[in-house]
C-alpha cells in the first residue's frame, strides 16, 4: 500500500514536527482565525454571552468613520516616513562605515546602540529630551536662536507625528546600516577597480556598481521594515499615546484602545483584519523575493 | 531503530509538557495565592507587604502567598488578559475607574456575605464601603483612598505676597495666579506659572471631573431605571454650566495666562516634575505627592494643602483603589489574606499612611486637611469609564487647542458619553 509506505518513510518526520507545529497553530493561526471570526460578530467584553454574527457591520462602521481614515493616513505617513528616513540614514552610514577609516570597528559598534536600547528606555528619554520646559533640544534651539521660545514637539498637532517618525528613524536606521554594510562588503573589489581604471568617478561607481549590488538587500529589508513599522505600537504609544487629538494615532494604537480601553473586541478585530490584509500583500512580496533570492 | 525510539519518546515528551505543567498545581490542602502588587522591591510598602505575608503564612501554614510586582500601568491589561483566559491572580490592585468594568465582566468574587460577617468592617470609612457597593453587592475591598486637594508651594506664594490659597476659581485666576506667575530672571519668558494640571493620562479625568461637580453639571446622571445618561443636550441650563470647566481651563492659558501653553498635552509626569522643580506653583494632588520627596526634598518641605478652588459649590474627588479578589482560583483564601492587608497593622505596613482607609490610623496634619474635605468628596459613578475618559480628554484638548469652543466641546462630549453608555449597555431609556 503506497499510503503505508509513505507513512513508514515520513511518519517519524511528521511526528517530530507535531510539537512545534501545534505551538505554531495554537499561538499564530488560531488567534488569526479567531480575530477574523470576531470581526464579523458584535463581541464586546461586556456581552460575551450574547455574541452574534453581524456580517459586515463592523467594517461598514469602520470605513464610514473619519477617525479610521485619519488613522489610516497617519499609519501610511508613519510607515513610509520612517522607511524613507531610515533607508537614507542607513545607506549614508553604511557607505561611511565601508570606508577605510581609523576606528572603523568601534564606529560600527557604536552605530548599533540606538537599535540595542530597549524601546521603553529610548521613548522615555526622548520624551525628556523633547520636553519644552527642561528638554535639551529646546534649550539648545532657543540658545542658538533657531527658536524664539520652547516648543512642545510631541504635543503639537502638526508636529507630533513627524517627531515620532524622527525618533523612530533614530532608533531603527542601524538595521539598514548593518544590512547594507554587509551587502557593500560583498561587492567584488575588482569591479570597482576596473571601473576606476576605465575612468569612472565616485558617483558613477555608486550608480552603476554599488546600487545594483544593494538592490536585493534593499528590497527585502524595505519590505521587512514596512511590515514591522506598519503594526509597530510601542514607540507611538510611549511617546504620545496617539495624541494630541489623534494627530499621531495609527491603526495599531486604535486597535489597542478599542480592545483594552473600550472593550469593543469585534470592532478592534475589524481594524486588525484590515491591517492584516495590507500586511499580507507585503508578506507575500517578501516571500517571493526571498524564494527568488534563495533560488539564485 | 534505537535512534528512532529515542526520537519518538522525545516527541511524546515535548507534546506532554503543557499537560504535565498544568497538572503540577498545588493540591487542595496546600494552596498558593498569587498577589499582583504595583510595589517594587526596596520600597517600604513592599517590605511591609512581605512582613504581612510572613505573618499570614504563620497563621495559615497551608496557604502560601506569592507576590508578583506589576507596575501600575500594566496591571489593568494583564488582569484583563489573564482573567479572560481564566487565569487571573487571586488578588490585585484595581483603580476605581476599572472596578465597575471588571465587576461587569464578572471577574470579581462577590464578597458581600464575607464582608458582612467580618467584625473589622466597621473600622473602614463608610463612604469607602459606599464606593465599593455595586447594585447592592461588594465586589472589592476599598484598600487605599485619597482626597484631592489644592497643592501649593508656600514659599512661592509668600514671595508673591500671598497669605492664603485661593478658595474660588475667580481668586485663582484673578488674584493668586497672576501674582505668582513670574519671569524671575527677566529674560522675557515666564519661569513660574500659577497653576498646572494633567491634560492627558489617567490623572486628567480625575482632576477635570470634579470641576463638573462644582459646576453642578455631572457627566452622567443616574436615572430612575438605575441606568445612566448625560443630560446636557436636554437641559440648556445644565449645558451652560457644563461649559464652565472648559472655559476655566481655556482662560487659565489664554486669558489670565497663569498656565503654560504646553499644558495642552501634559501628562502627570510633566505636571509633577514641573511642580517639583518649581515651574508651576500649584496643582491638584494630595498628600501622596510626597512621593516626589526623593527627587525634590525641598519642594515637599514647602508644600501646603487646601480645598480645591470652586465656582458654584465645593467638590473634590474621593479617589479609592481596591483590592480585587478574583472568582477563579482561591477566593476564600485570598479573602483571608486581604483581611490581613486591611487590618490596622496591615494598613500601617502596606499602605502609605496617607492613603489608609482604616479610620483609626493616626494621620499627619496635612493629611487631616485632606480628610477634612470628606463631606464634599465624591467617587466615580458606577459605570465603565474607559471610553468616556478618553472622550473627556479629547474634548478638553479640543478646547485648549482652540479646535472647539467650550459650548461645542460640551455638546460633542454629551453625545459621545451617551453613545459610549449605549455601547456598554449602561444608557438609560428615560
Amino acid at each position: 500500500m503506497p499510503v503505508i509506505k509513505y507513512l513508514r518513510r515520513n511518519g517519524l518526520a511528521y511526528l517530530l514536527l507535531f510539537p512545534a507545529s501545534s505551538f505554531v497553530f495554537i499561538l499564530v493561526f488560531w488567534p488569526m482565525v479567531k480575530t477574523v471570526v470576531l470581526s464579523f460578530q458584535n463581541a464586546s467584553l461586556f456581552n460575551l454571552s450574547e455574541v452574534r454574527f453581524v456580517g459586515l457591520t463592523n467594517f461598514r462602521n469602520l470605513l464610514g468613520s473619519d477617525l479610521f481614515w485619519l488613522t489610516f493616513k497617519n499609519t501610511l505617513i508613519w510607515t513610509f516616513g520612517s522607511l524613507g528616513g531610515e533607508y537614507l540614514l542607513g545607506l549614508s552610514s553604511a557607505l561611511l562605515l565601508n570606508q577605510e577609516i581609523k576606528g572603523r570597528t568601534i564606529f560600527r559598534g557604536i552605530i548599533v546602540i540606538p537599535w540595542a536600547v530597549p524601546v521603553v528606555v529610548a521613548a522615555l528619554n526622548w520624551r525628556w529630551i523633547l520636553n519644552p520646559d527642561f528638554g535639551i533640544v529646546n534649550i539648545l534651539l532657543v540658545r542658538w536662536g533657531l527658536l524664539k521660545e520652547s516648543f512642545y514637539w510631541l504635543g503639537g498637532i502638526n508636529t507630533a507625528l513627524a517627531t515620532c517618525i524622527l525618533v523612530n528613524v533614530w532608533r531603527s536606521f542601524p538595521f539598514f546600516t548593518i544590512a547594507l554594510l554587509a551587502a557593500l562588503q560583498a561587492i567584488p573589489k575588482e569591479e570597482i577597480d576596473a571601473a576606476k581604471i576605465d575612468g569612472a568617478g565616485s558617483l558613477q561607481i555608486f550608480k552603476h556598481i554599488t546600487l545594483p549590488h544593494l538592490r536585493t538587500v534593499s528590497a527585502i529589508t524595505t519590505i521587512l521594515i514596512i511590515i514591522w513599522t506598519f503594526n509597530y505600537f510601542d514607540f507611538i504609544w510611549l511617546l504620545t499615546e496617539g495624541g494630541p487629538l489623534h494627530a499621531s494615532e495609527v491603526l495599531a494604537t486604535l486597535v489597542y484602545k478599542n480592545t483594552f480601553r473600550y472593550y469593543q473586541v469585534s470592532f478592534a478585530s475589524a481594524i486588525a483584519v484590515i491591517m492584516m490584509g495590507f500586511l499580507v500583500m507585503f508578506g507575500v512580496l517578501y516571500l517571493k523575493m526571498s524564494l527568488k533570492e534563495g533560488g539564485k | 531503530m534505537k535512534r528512532k525510539l529515542v526520537c519518538i519518546v522525545l516527541a511524546v515528551f515535548l507534546s506532554l509538557i503543557p499537560v504535565v505543567s498544568y497538572a503540577s498545581q498545588d493540591s487542595a490542602e496546600n494552596v498558593t495565592i498569587n498577589v499582583w502588587s504595583p510595589t517594587t522591591r526596596g520600597e517600604p510598602i513592599y517590605e511591609g507587604l512581605v512582613t504581612v505575608k510572613k505573618a499570614f503564612e504563620q497563621v495559615f501554614p497551608n496557604i502560601k502567598v506569592e507576590i508578583e510586582t506589576i507596575p501600575w500601568g500594566e496591571i489593568h491589561d494583564k488582569v484583563l488578559v489573564s482573567a479572560q483566559a481564566g487565569n487571573p491572580p487571586d488578588i490585585s490592585y484595581i483603580l476605581a475607574e476599572w472596578y465597575v468594568e471588571f465587576a461587569k465582566m464578572d471577574f470579581l468574587q462577590d464578597l458581600t456575605s464575607w464582608v458582612n460577617e467580618w467584625a473589622a468592617k466597621e473600622l473602614i470609612y463608610p463612604n469607602c464601603w459606599q464606593a465599593a457597593e455595586l447594585e447592592g453587592k461588594i465586589k472589592a475591598l476599598p484598600h487605599r483612598a485619597n482626597i484631592r486637594t489644592y497643592v501649593y508651594r508656600e514659599d512661592l506664594f509668600k514671595e508673591a505676597g500671598i497669605g492664603s490659597p485661593p478658595a474660588t476659581w475667580k481668586e485663582l485666576q484673578q488674584e493668586v495666579g497672576p501674582k505668582v506667575t513670574k519671569d524671575t530672571d527677566g529674560d522675557g519668558e515666564i519661569d513660574v506659572w500659577g497653576f498646572g494640571w494633567s491634560t492627558t493620562s489617567a490623572r486628567s479625568p480625575q482632576e477635570f471631573i470634579p470641576y463638573f461637580w462644582q459646576s453642578e453639571a455631572d457627566l452622567v446622571t443616574e436615572m430612575p431605571d438605575g441606568k445612566f445618561k448625560n443630560l446636557w443636550q436636554e437641559d440648556e441650563k445644565m449645558l451652560s454650566r457644563a461649559t464652565e470647566p472648559f472655559q476655566f481651563y481655556h482662560d487659565n492659558v489664554y486669558k489670565f495666562k497663569i498656565s503654560p501653553i504646553g499644558i495642552r498635552n501634559w501628562g502627570y509626569a510633566e505636571c509633577d516634575t514641573s511642580y517639583g522643580i518649581g515651574t508651576i506653583a500649584s496643582q491638584l494632588g494630595s498628600t501622596w505627592i510626597k512621593y516626589l520627596e526623593s527627587e525634590h526634598p525641598e519642594t515637599i518641605k514647602v508644600t501646603k494643602f487646601a480645598d480645591v478652588p470652586y465656582n458654584r459649590k465645593p467638590a473634590t474627588l474621593l479617589d479609592i483603589s481596591f483590592l480585587g479578589i478574583y472568582k477563579e482560583g482561591h477566593p476564600k483564601e485570598a479573602f483571608e489574606f486581604a483581611k490581613f492587608l486591611q487590618s490596622y497593622v496591615g494598613q500601617m505596613l502596606y499602605v502609605e499612611k496617607e492613603l489608609a482607609t482604616h479610620k483609626d490610623i493616626s494621620r499627619s496634619e496635612d493629611d487631616k486637611i485632606a480628610w477634612s474635605l470628606v463631606d464634599h468628596a465624591y467617587g466615580f459613578k458606577p459605570i465603565s469609564w474607559g471610553k468616556i475618559n478618553d472622550k473627556l480628554i479629547e474634548a478638553e484638548q479640543s478646547v485648549l487647542f482652540n479646535k472647539m469652543t467650550p459650548r461645542e466641546a460640551a455638546l460633542w462630549l454629551s453625545k459621545e458619553i451617551n453613545e459610549a453608555l449605549e455601547e456598554q449597555g449602561e444608557l438609560s431609556s428615560y
